[in-house]
């Protein structure tokens, strides 16, 4: 899954809240990765931990 | 990243281009203002085998919500070419709400004409719902879109 969450406090909120309660619903099997673009990596680690599952794609501004 | 027409928007066409190239997969992009209600095992099966999903399937143009109306009044009747295929604007066309959008990454390739509708659309007619227009045509012009509204919320 890909979120884009760049900007406000507010949109990251809503991007750690839809994950987590992606967690609620989704087969702990499904091996799926959760891709993150934000400029503010710290802030969704601080609330969701170091977990396997999800990842902070560098990007390029020329990309 | 953001394109020609220089709208926010097109960062989600940014962003699932590079997904699609460094990720690839059954890719499922979701705005942040959405919640899930169930299980989506059955969205990523149907992606597996090439279909698409949006969000919410918000009717035809000619009888959605007032913006639609007005975006049909403007334009409907017109065509866009893009990459040697037209794409009639009609009151029939269905407009697919873009909160969530999901594909094969070996699909990616629609990426490159739904930008360069979506520029034209901004074009002819600055609405922000432009670029869900360009996903609903291009995506509808390659096989059926499957709404969702069953399992995510848009708030």
């Amino acid at each position: 899954m890909n979120y884009l969450a760049y900007g406000l406090a507010v949109i990251r909120s809503e991007a750690i809240y839809n994950i987590l309660n992606y967690d609620a619903v989704a087969e702990a099997a499904m091996d799926t990765r959760i891709l993150i673009y934000t400029k503010d990596i710290p802030a969704f680690q601080q609330l969701l931990g170091s977990r396997y599952d999800v990842v902070y794609p560098a990007v390029q501004a020329t990309q | 990243m953001a394109g020609a027409a220089n709208k926010v928007y097109l960062l989600k066409i940014g962003v699932l281009e590079h997904a699609a190239a460094y990720y690839p997969g059954n890719l499922l992009f979701l705005d942040t203002d959405t919640i899930w209600r169930r299980n989506p095992k059955p969205l990523f099966a149907h992606v597996e085998v090439g279909g698409f999903l949006m969000h919410q399937n918000e009717g035809r143009l000619i009888s959605g919500n007032l913006l639609s109306r007005k975006i049909c009044r403007r334009l409907c009747g017109q065509s866009l070419r893009v990459a040697d295929r037209n794409y009639n604007l009609t009151p029939a066309t269905e407009l697919f709400n873009s909160g969530v959008i999901a594909f094969r990454s070996d699909k990616a390739y629609l990426l490159n004409d739904i930008m360069a509708l979506a520029e034209q659309l901004y074009a002819a007619y600055n609405k922000h719902m432009m670029e869900q227009l360009a996903f609903s045509l291009r995506f509808a012009a390659e096989g059926p879109i499957t709404d969702v509204p069953d399992y995510l919320w848009h708030y």
